[in-house]
């Protein structure tokens, strides 16, 4: 009888632990998770908008408008661009030619504008320069307004001028 | 004997308990392992697009047992040097697992059952918010669903 007792509990031992682990291999299955890895790549990205594709300034008294504002009004810009760190964003403007017309020439030095929104500035106009109308350091979406102004002389012979104003949104 | 008695006891209460949790069995798989938010136009593409992730599971010898499925992603979507919150992360499913409006790094639960559920396939779409304030990089994260019960 006790040689009996002594082959079940060494029995129940082994079975004891048999038991155990098999119930923590159960368990090693509660919680169970499976996964998926996402990816997103963010490439160099610039995009640009410009409310007025043309802008004239109309004949005025030289005495009473000294600067003659733009009949379009403020051109409102966009820029919007995805950059790499903190490298500077710059929206540059620059004019082709200065203001001609047929026989005639208005230095491109009389148009100048003012801006608002953040990261705008106002400057003067120039052919050979691309003068920086705004500036950012990191990406984003951007909106801003440029106000230009024609400086009104005598002296400006008569005639029909004009010239090309190009915006350049560029990241380095 | 009473000694003996008390120990077989022992051995059918293991015994029972462990059976109980042997009979749960949970499977779940997630394909693919992996994938691609495409890139594209924040104006013109709010939203960026998963391709479809489906999820299959099933559960056995639950009995009256309650479990859960549940989603979460290990980080924010992090490259070398910047981070895009997990929370710009949406997704939608098939019935029965739930949509949700923003991916957390805790487990939100999407399906609650007690007992057992056969063999089942869902799809899950993911969606990104495509915002023009992210810095150029690649950013990583993991999407993981876990099956559990208490």
């Amino acid at each position: 009888m006790r040689r009996g007792f002594r082959q079940l509990t060494t029995s129940g031992w082994l079975l004891m632990a048999l038991l155990l682990i098999a119930t923590a291999d159960t368990r090693a299955q509660n919680p169970l998770s499976a996964s998926t890895a996402a990816s997103f790549t963010v490439d160099l990205q610039v995009k640009l908008t410009v409310s007025a594709t043309t802008l004239t300034f109309p004949n005025s008294d030289p005495d009473s408008v000294p600067q003659i504002p733009a009949s379009e009004g403020p051109v409102t810009i966009t820029a919007n661009a995805r950059n790499e760190g903190t490298n500077q964003i710059i929206l540059s403007v620059q004019a082709s030619d200065d203001l001609r017309s047929v026989l005639n020439v208005i230095p491109i030095s009389a148009l100048t504008w003012t801006a608002t929104g953040t990261g705008f500035t106002g400057g003067t106009m120039s052919t050979s320069t691309a003068r920086t109308a705004a500036s950012w350091s990191t990406s984003g979406s951007y909106t801003g307004t440029m106000s230009f102004l024609l400086a009104n002389s005598w002296n400006y012979p008569v005639g029909n001028y004009g010239t090309m104003l190009t915006y350049t949104l560029s990241t380095p | 004997m009473k000694l003996a008695t008390i120990a077989l006891a022992a051995f059918l209460v293991v015994l029972a308990s462990s059976q109980d949790a042997r009979a749960q069995s949970f499977t779940l798989t997630v394909t693919p392992s992996s994938f691609a938010f495409p890139s594209g136009d924040p104006d013109t593409m709010p939203e960026v697009q998963s391709p479809m992730v489906t999820v299959s599971y099933k559960v056995t010898g639950a009995g009256k047992t309650a479990w859960h499925m549940a989603i979460r992603a290990t980080s924010d979507l992090t490259s070398v040097s910047d981070t895009i919150p997990v929370a710009n992360i949406r997704w939608t499913a098939t019935a029965p697992l739930a949509s949700g409006i923003a991916l957390t790094t805790s487990d939100q639960t999407i399906l609650s059952r007690t007992g057992n559920m056969t063999q089942s396939t869902s799809t899950v779409i993911f969606y990104l918010k495509n915002l023009w304030t992210y810095k150029v990089g690649t950013y990583n994260t993991t999407i993981v669903f876990t099956l559990s019960s208490p």
